[in-house]
């Protein structure tokens, strides 16, 4: 009961105001060096209030530390902050409440007439730098690196300068790879494309080769073209990590909280560049919009892989300009609209940004193991519609579903690696609940959540048979589906306290799936929920019917991974729960400190 | 193969050109991997090639024609063959048929300019950005994709840079970039290869913020609904808080704003609301925006010419000044009634009128706007009233053109200079003017400017275009027309001039 009240008075406090009252409460503080307790002066300190949807929040804060690292800020209003400083030089983000280098914070409980002192500990910074060069030793100018961590994605990306010289700082400890990801786009030119004058407008020049044919160029981002041979065979730089070769071969560097870590070179590989030519077709005949992919290996995430691709005339006629020698997995897909055609402006190309994607109704796709060695014309590429899907919603209550121009919408996601995300299923739903459409063979993780007046997902049938979890396979065969619905909507709420058993906003509220296969499907990020902002209170509405974990997790001494060894990891820590609709699921949850690296 | 295709795409009876030679930087040597790009010829292409080792290239199957030739390496600056200087036009290369050519290209190093950006206690300051100003013949111009974003420690490097002189100037994040060109910040002059270090930035400390919520006072909430709101410093083009987040209670709040002036906006359903307010970046506050009611303009459109009448055309007041409520295109829009007759919502002002629309070819345009004898199509009306009738509003189907051609002294034509109309009497050259236009030439160097109203016009020649130094009556002051020239309606007139560069 007590933790009632305490909730009540916690909310009230937040929400109360209508309009901005003038605070009473005043904060005074330091930010120091976590390791050696040193003031720092000029740092900017943010008091920030968490966002509250269509609710009056207090204004932002900001305080400066003076010369012995002290702040003060007077008439705040009486609310909850999360409050940072990020200090300059090689310090990470300070954080209130933050127990280790790259932690969460804890939120600032701030009442009328408080006086409140706090201590804010940056913890120092790591940084790692080097060169990159290629083979023959010249350094590599405006090549563009990443930086990636054992435990999954991209955390920071950086150019070399004009000395190939280039530094990641502000890093957090941990085990970090680095390397220059190699992208190479073929691209048709315009049919007529004259070049403008260079006028007023120029964008920036960027290398790139012409095709024998004038139809097509090659441009690379990543790093720029390497000079030719001495005979004028063009080459390509190739994705290359640290520690020699590609992406499985990287070298992990272990950085300590302050370390600085010079001398990591990248040598970028180059290769001869040879040209792909040949002609794409599909059952009707060439159709526009036609893009080719090779890629290297099959377990390499897409983000450091090579990413070479061409795009094809509305013939089906497609050139890869340049391509290092190797095996590689041909795909292809159609993309509607088409990629715009590269113009020029003077000797500049200049490519349009292209991000409006409708998708292919018909999901038209191709995938084939492909070497090249040496130039090879001739090749023909085939590729076929997706495999039929049709079926229809049914309500549980046996009326006719009229959902007007709202039907439910549910989608498929691939299990696959990413290299297959362009040829994602493409389904219709009509208002009286009949869907069709088409979806390349292989896995799929059906994802039915969200809710259309009042309706929810219960169960799932594929060609008569009941779908146990999630998962559904697409053959050639059409594929019958039936989606049931039922009244009612889910809901996943509760609170979280401490292990004193007071209540806590402080906890990062995590919700996935307890069939693992679904957390490393493409598009997994539909089916992990987590909840922000965080609130004392928590209410997740719109989670599929399903079996689920929920944890609440102290991420103030380090960050949990999403990735599948992230969730495994919190699988002892969760409560399992089952999601159906009709009543909320209510979990009161308690804090948990998060499981050892 | 490489002759066979390109023999297509040259006319019979002529033989293909051959460009080569070599790209050597500043002090002769040899550049491996610079991209040496002709640019034209009929049909019109591109034709690149990259330099080997040794720095020598060949570009071969060239139809007879006219290319210009660029040049370009990372970390080196761009250039065009025959520059006479950084940032300017370079000439045309003409091949004839089964030409071979050999250049020896030079492509100087780019300089460098190092430095720390500092605070009030020395210390390198993080969450600042480098802005950078090369000096132009119509006075400072932001270099374009060249910001630099300094490491934690404060240091920063810009590179490939073209011989000239440069500003740099240190901006908070939130500082808008225009806020560059008064800063003071630090000039230095670099030539080919240098490596000037040591440039040492102030930063400006991050001011005090609070919010301020602003809370329109009169109006119904159907009124009150969708309202456009912001902050602005006194006498600047663009609010520096352009919108804000609208509360429940119908109130808008601003966050994080500094301390300093601003004139507080609210325009909404027929209503506007200004206020002159001063934040002192600690006491977050409410003010009240009394909102009045918009006034009224109306007149007619008369269609002096003998062109079908456009099916739609709109009118707008443009702001003439930056210290006025709006200082862009206002919320006055109104379509011209099937009689000719217009009703424009107005507020406080002194504003232009403009035209939009007038047939899909622009066959009408403005000729002139005329209430109590002062045609502001050209001359600012002042808006103190509620109600201005009998406002007459001329639209013309005749049209001026200017065209010609630039050459330089060799007689070559010069490609891709800017040609700048202007007014010849100062007076005109107001903020928002209809009155200023330009054009760039073409390959061979000709230019066509159409559209401008009747009047005297000096006329420019510029290597590149500030469009927003161009706003400041002071820059075209600054400017040496090669011409003036009188544009009557309904004829063409033909200016070609010479230029040195």
């Amino acid at each position: 009961m007590r933790l009632m009240v305490e909730l009540i008075l916690l909310v009230a406090g937040v929400l109360g105001a209508g309009q901005a009252p003038d605070g009473t409460a005043i904060v005074r503080g330091r930010v120091v060096n976590a390791v050696t307790g040193k003031p720092l002066r000029g740092v900017t300190v943010r008091f920030t209030p968490p966002f509250e949807s269509n609710r009056y929040r207090p204004p932002k804060r900001i305080a400066t530390s003076d010369a012995g690292g002290s702040f003060e800020l007077t008439a705040l209003i009486a609310g909850e902050y999360s409050v940072s400083a990020s200090p300059a030089g090689d310090y990470l983000e300070a954080r209130f409440g933050q127990r280790a280098a790259g932690g969460g914070g804890r939120s600032l409980h701030v009442v009328d007439q408080a006086r409140l002192d706090i201590t804010l500990g940056a913890w120092p910074a790591a940084r790692l730098s080097g060169r990159v060069i290629d083979e023959q030793g010249r350094r590599v100018v405006d090549a563009r690196l990443i930086l990636v961590t054992r435990h999954g994605g991209t955390v920071d990306s950086a150019a070399t300068d004009d000395r190939g010289e280039y530094e990641f700082a502000r890093l957090a400890p941990g085990d970090y790879a680095v390397g220059v990801p190699i992208n190479l786009t073929s691209r048709t030119i315009k049919s007529a494309s004259p070049p403008r004058a260079p006028g007023a407008y120029e964008p920036a020049f960027q290398p790139y080769l012409l095709d024998r044919a004038g139809r097509t160029i090659l441009t690379t981002y990543g790093a720029p073209l390497p000079p030719p041979a001495r005979d004028g065979q063009p080459s390509v730089y190739i994705t290359s990590f640290y520690g020699a070769g590609g992406f499985g071969d990287a070298r992990y560097i272990e950085l300590v909280a302050g370390q600085s870590r010079g001398g990591v070179d990248v040598v970028l590989r180059d290769r001869p560049a040879r040209r792909v030519s040949g002609v794409a077709t599909t059952p009707t005949g060439p159709v526009p919009g036609i893009v080719l992919v090779l890629s290297t290996d099959e377990r390499t995430p897409w983000y450091v892989s090579d990413q070479i691709t061409a795009t094809a005339s509305a013939d089906g006629s497609f050139v890869f300009v340049g391509v290092p020698d190797g095996s590689y997995r041909l795909t292809a897909y159609k993309r509607n609209p088409p990629f715009t055609e590269v113009s020029f402006a003077g000797a500049a190309p200049m490519i349009a940004q292209d991000d409006y994607v409708m998708g292919d109704k018909d999901v038209l796709h191709a995938s084939l193991p492909f070497t090249v060695t040496g130039d090879q014309d001739g090749v023909d590429v085939f590729l076929q519609p997706g495999t039929p899907i049709g079926g229809r919603i049914i309500l549980q209550d046996g009326t006719t579903p009229a959902f007007g121009n709202q039907p439910p919408r549910f989608t498929l996601l691939s299990t696959q690696d990413g290299r297959f995300s362009r040829t994602a299923p493409y389904i219709e739903i009509a208002p009286d609940g009949t869907f069709s459409g088409h979806a390349r063979p292989g896995s799929y993780v059906l994802d039915a959540s969200g809710q259309v007046r009042g309706w929810s997902f219960t169960a799932a049938r594929a060609n008569g048979m009941a779908v146990e979890g999630r998962t559904i396979e697409v053959g050639d065969t059409p594929v019958a589906l039936e989606l049931t619905y039922s009244r009612g909507v889910t809901a996943l709420r509760g609170y979280v306290s401490d292990t004193r058993g007071s209540l806590t906003r402080d906890a990062s509220i995590l919700v996935f799936p307890t069939d693992e296969t679904t957390w490393d499907a493409d598009g997994a990020a539909n089916v992990i929920r987590y909840e922000l902002p965080r609130r004392v209170a928590f209410d997740i509405p719109g989670l599929m019917t399903g079996d689920y974990y929920v944890v609440a997790i102290d991420e103030t001494a380090g960050l949990v991974s999403r990735v599948p060894a992230g969730l495994r990891s919190l699988v002892p820590l969760a409560t399992p729960v089952r999601i159906e609709p009709g009543e909320p699921v209510t979990v009161n949850l308690v804090m948990r400190d998060r499981p050892g690296r | 193969m490489i002759v066979a295709t390109a023999a297509l795409a040259i006319g019979l009876g002529q033989a293909a050109a051959v460009v080569e030679g070599r790209v050597l930087d500043d002090r002769g040597v040899p550049l491996a991997g610079a991209s040496v790009v002709l640019a034209g010829g009929a049909p019109p292409g591109v034709h690149p090639a990259m330099t080997t080792e040794d720095g020598s290239f060949t570009v071969a199957g060239l139809a007879p024609a006219t290319y210009t030739l660029t040049i370009a390496k990372a970390g080196y600056p761009t250039i065009e063959y025959g520059q006479p200087r950084p940032g300017s036009r370079g000439t045309l290369l003409e091949l004839k048929s089964g030409q071979a050519l050999t250049l020896e290209l030079r492509l100087p190093r780019g300089a460098a300019i190092s430095g720390q950006i500092v605070d009030e206690y020395g210390n390198g300051a993080a969450g600042q950005r480098v802005i950078v100003l090369r000096s132009t013949p119509t006075g400072w111009s932001q270099l374009r994709n060249r910001y630099v974003t300094p490491s934690p420690r404060g240091d920063f490097r810009l590179y490939g840079l073209a011989a000239g002189t440069y500003r740099l100037v240190a901006l908070s994040r939130d500082a808008p970039n225009e806020s560059a060109l008064s800063a003071e910040g630090v000039s230095v002059s670099v030539s080919a290869g240098d490596e000037h270090e040591g440039v040492t930035l102030l930063a400006l400390s991050a001011s005090k913020t609070t919010s301020v919520t602003l809370n329109p006072v009169g109006g119904t909430p159907e009124q009150l609904r969708y309202p456009r709101t912001e902050l602005r410093r006194p006498g600047a083009e663009r609010a520096q808080f352009p919108y804000g987040t609208r509360n429940p209670d119908g109130s808008i709040t601003f966050s994080g704003v500094p301390a300093g002036s601003y004139k507080a906006i609210v325009l909404a359903g027929g209503l506007w609301g200004a206020v002159d307010i001063v934040v002192d970046g600690e006491h977050a506050s409410t003010i009240p925006i009394p909102m009045n009611r918009a006034g009224r303009m109306r007149g007619r459109v008369v269609f002096a010419g003998t062109s079908p009448p456009p099916r739609r055309l709109s009118l707008h007041l443009v702001a003439s000044d930056l210290d006025g409520i709006v200082t862009g295109e206002s919320n006055s829009l109104a379509q011209v009634g099937g009689d000719g007759t217009f009703t424009i919502p107005t507020i406080p002002g002194r504003f232009l009128l403009r035209i939009v629309g007038g047939s899909p070819d622009g066959t009408w345009r403005l000729a002139s706007a005329v209430h109590a004898e002062i045609d502001f199509a050209d001359a600012p009306l002042t808006i103190d009233r509620v109600e201005i009738a009998d406002v007459v509003v001329t639209l013309t189907d005749e049209t001026t053109v200017v065209e010609g051609s630039v050459q330089l002294a060799s007689g070559a034509p010069a490609n891709g200079r800017v040609v700048l109309l202007y007014p010849a009497d100062p007076r005109q050259r107001t903020r928002n003017s209809r009155r200023i236009d330009s054009a760039v030439t073409t390959l061979d160097g000709k230019y066509e400017i159409r559209g401008l109203p009747a009047g005297q016009y000096a006329m420019a020649v510029l290597d590149e275009l500030d469009r927003e130094a161009l706003k400041d009556p002071a820059a075209l002051a600054a400017l040496t027309p090669l011409a003036t020239l009188t544009l009557t309606p309904g004829k063409t007139t033909t200016q070609n001039v010479t230029v040195k560069w």
